[in-house]
């Protein structure tokens, strides 16, 4: 049956092993699953994971676009930083990259607080920008330092400028109207632009005018309207949508194999019964359904309940499938020699069902279980999207697409369909495994 | 089929009166913010039109029309009259004038989305069997799994777009502007349709069209294998007449019964597409329905889409039973 190499050691093979080497030959199958893994210790360590945490903004950077990691070796790993500007009459933001002016970047930095699994608190980022690295280049030659000993607190610095005749000349920045902690927190760059620019007066340097609180930032995805990190968010929203996909199908596994095994094991009237219910469910539209189940959860719900509440709805109509394979199985099954004579011997129904019966098929389930996550992942999906599934405070891929039903998003923003890519990623990779698995899983497989 | 029906039609009322508090609390609430003085008044006449204090069975056999059979009594009408019952939200119109043409255009819509999908998935499938492998086999394969995989409203996003920025054609609507308004149907209005609904119908047709690709192609593949192929093959047959005159007829079973699963499919993809786009289908309505709580509006059209699907596979059934004679035998026997 197995390739020529595999006839000789056959026998010895457990029945696992032999599904594992057949697995194992399906390149796509074993690519997806690495994949999948992947994207699944990704969701579990989203905090760590994403540099920014999924609440935190900064609407100055509003529909910022993906920015382009670079490296050189004067910078280390940065990106160039971002100027915005705004159309007058179209308010439309463009962001101009500075190739003066770079954010740096580090492995392992310190950024947003928060708390690994609502529990463990920290600060540490896979990757982000380098905090306190802040070196403003300057527009002319120059120098920056920090106030003169002796200053009072509204100097904030001194700027040394050198002139052309080798002689330089110095400035004290002083700040008009601002606290000095305000300052201090603005990218200085924005003060020695006003330098450049010849704001200076006599022996000090005003600053007057302050035009944004800018912080270094870096959207390696872009941002989305309130200059959140796209990135941030899809790993955060991972969590939500690919554990959806799991818990729903535990809940229609549940439902699946009991009311399929029943419905296998006890046979007769109720089987045709039971078979009616699953054909009738079939052949219903399950968006509508669907909707029509979200529809009915109480508004004032927490997140938690909602997210419940919607596995539910999800399983709800997820089990006949394998309600299907769980009955067709039991009916070939209960026939056999082994189970006849186990019965015979006075075995309980509960000890022929798990101890003889069930392991028989259990590879079956696992693909049929694989087979239908990737519609639960998707109707969550659509179901947020529409707007009876989880609610905007909570991040999923589902939730992040709501902001994009407009035409003005493609035109001009279309990072924003980043999660879509994900979406049809896991359920392309869903789709791979469980086709490899189904191979694998079954002996008269010509591979 | 029709205990089936009563099943659904059950199930619907059912999931459709889950949700706690109904429209009248908020409408009560409403006409209080505004002041409205005979607020608790209306809300109770509201009330008692739609007999909202009876019991639940009471108000299942009033909606699906029990009692006309009794009175034959022309405000006793339910669904077994065709009756779908009148919409609170919108002042209280018949839900009947509300949908209008909507139901028409949602079983038009999915009837020639069925039809593209098979006219595009049948050649397509045998020629990715017959030339199994080669490069044109991997990347329709390969454009059938990711077209499953990509959500319907991104599609219709993306062609929306494109369609306005090279052809300058608006696709938001099933209609142009001077026919939408237009109630009547005439001849130009049929034409002015035909010139739109090929958006939605390709938006549909291309994640069936994808799943309907894999059954062909195994199912074809499956029979190219068989014994009688190389014995007519070597008997001399012409290669493209063997092919359609054996191995294909076979095939088709399969694909026919796959109609039925496609049918729910397809009515589930109405409603996200047509919301995207707002073509006036049923879907956008009924989901305009639930979020208002409307009871009766969201349940009639829940049961209508219900219907839909069931229908699809009924039919898939009987071209089924008309096309395979075994399964007639069959089904004689039982």
């Amino acid at each position: 049956m197995s390739g020529p190499e595999a006839a000789g050691a056959g026998e010895s093979l457990s029945q696992w092993q032999l599904i594992r080497r057949r697995f194992s030959r399906h390149r796509l199958a074993v690519a997806s699953l690495y994949l999948l893994l992947v994207l699944y210790f990704l969701a579990l360590f989203a905090e760590f994971f994403s540099p920014y945490t999924p609440a935190w903004r900064d609407l100055g950077h509003a529909y910022c676009p993906p920015q382009l990691p670079r490296f050189s070796f004067r910078d280390g790993f940065h990106v160039r930083s971002v100027e915005r500007t705004i159309d007058p009459v179209t308010y439309r933001r463009t962001y101009v990259e500075r190739a003066d002016d770079v954010t740096p970047l580090g492995f392992f930095v310190e950024g947003e607080p928060y708390r690994l699994w609502g529990l463990i608190p920290c600060r540490r980022h896979f990757f982000g920008v380098k905090p306190g690295a802040l070196r403003p280049r300057l527009p002319f030659a120059g120098e920056l330092s920090g106030p003169p000993p002796g200053a009072g607190p509204e100097v904030l610095g001194l700027l040394r400028v050198d002139r052309e005749d080798g002689g330089f000349e110095e400035h004290r920045l002083l700040a008009e109207g601002k606290t000095a902690e305000a300052i201090q927190s603005l990218l200085l760059r924005q003060v020695l632009r006003a330098a450049a620019e010849g704001e200076a007066t006599g022996t000090g340097l005003r600053v007057s005018r302050i035009e944004e609180h800018r912080i270094p930032t870096f959207y390696l995805l872009g941002a989305d309207m309130y200059g959140q990190d796209l990135l941030s968010r899809i790993l955060h929203g991972a969590r939500i949508s690919l554990s959806v996909g799991l818990v729903g199908i535990a809940l229609a596994f549940l439902l699946g194999v009991s009311i399929g095994g029943i419905s296998g094991y006890v046979g007769g009237r109720l089987d045709v019964f039971i078979q009616r219910c699953i054909e009738v469910i079939n052949s219903l539209p399950h968006l509508p359904l669907w909707l029509a189940l979200a529809a009915a959860m109480p508004p004032e719900w927490s997140p938690l309940q909602i997210y419940f509440a919607i596995t539910i709805v999800l399983a709800f109509l997820g089990w006949t499938g394998l309600a299907r394979v769980v009955r067709g199985k039991f009916l070939s099954l209960r026939e056999e020699d082994f189970a006849v004579a186990a019965r015979l011997m006075g075995a309980s129904h509960k000890r022929i069902i798990f101890i003889h019966l069930l392991p028989g098929f259990t590879s079956h389930i696992i693909v049929s279980l694989t087979l239908a996550v990737p519609g639960m992942i998707l109707g969550e999906t659509s179901l947020s999207f529409l707007g009876l599934g989880l609610r905007p405070p909570v991040v999923s891929w589902g939730v992040m697409l709501r902001d994009c039903m407009y035409l003005d998003i493609v035109a001009n923003y279309p990072w924003l369909y980043m999660p879509v890519f994900f979406i049809v990623g896991t359920v392309l990779c869903f789709n791979f495994l469980g086709d490899g698995l189904r191979d694998a899983a079954d002996p008269y497989s010509a591979r | 089929m029709v205990p089936t029906l009563l099943a659904i039609s059950g199930l619907v009322f059912l999931i459709i009166e889950l949700p706690p508090g109904d429209y009248l609390t908020k409408r009560l609430a409403e006409l209080e913010s505004s002041g409205d003085a005979l607020a608790e008044e209306k809300v109770e006449e509201l009330r008692l039109q739609y007999h909202l204090d009876d019991p639940l069975v009471v108000r299942y056999t009033r909606w699906m029309g029990f009692h006309w059979f009794a009175s034959f009594d022309q405000k006793d009408e339910g669904l077994l009259q065709g009756n779908l019952g009148r919409s609170m939200a919108n002042d209280n119109m018949e839900v009947n004038r509300l949908v209008g043409d909507r139901i028409l255009l949602t079983v038009l819509v999915s009837l020639v989305t069925i039809l593209f999908t098979w006219l595009l998935a049948l050649p397509v499938g045998i020629y990715s069997a017959v030339r199994q492998y080669s490069v044109g086999d991997y990347s329709l394969t390969f454009l059938g799994f990711v077209g499953m995989c990509v959500p319907s409203f991104l599609l219709a996003l993306l062609l929306m777009h494109f369609a306005k920025k090279y052809t300058g054609l608006q696709v938001d609507s099933l209609f142009s502007p001077e026919y939408a308004k237009q109630a009547q149907w005439s001849i130009g209005k049929v034409v002015d349709l035909m010139k739109h609904i090929w958006v939605p119908v390709v938006i549909l047709g291309v994640g069936g069209t994808a799943g309907m690709i894999r059954i062909m192609r195994a199912n074809l593949l499956d029979e190219l294998r068989k014994p009688y192929v190389v014995t007519a093959r070597a008997k001399g047959v012409r290669p493209l007449k063997l092919l359609l005159k054996y191995p294909v007829r076979l095939a088709l079973n399969p694909f026919i019964s796959g109609i039925g699963g496609v049918f729910p499919a397809l009515v589930s993809g109405t409603v996200i597409v047509a919301w995207v786009l707002s073509i006036p289908l049923v879907g956008p309505l009924m989901l305009q329905a639930l979020f208002n709580q409307d009871t009766m509006l969201a349940g009639s059209l829940l049961m209508v889409l219900s219907l839909l699907g069931i229908f699809g596979v009924l039919v898939s059934d009987l071209l089924l039973l008309w096309l395979d004679p075994r399964i007639r035998f069959e089904g004689g026997a039982r």
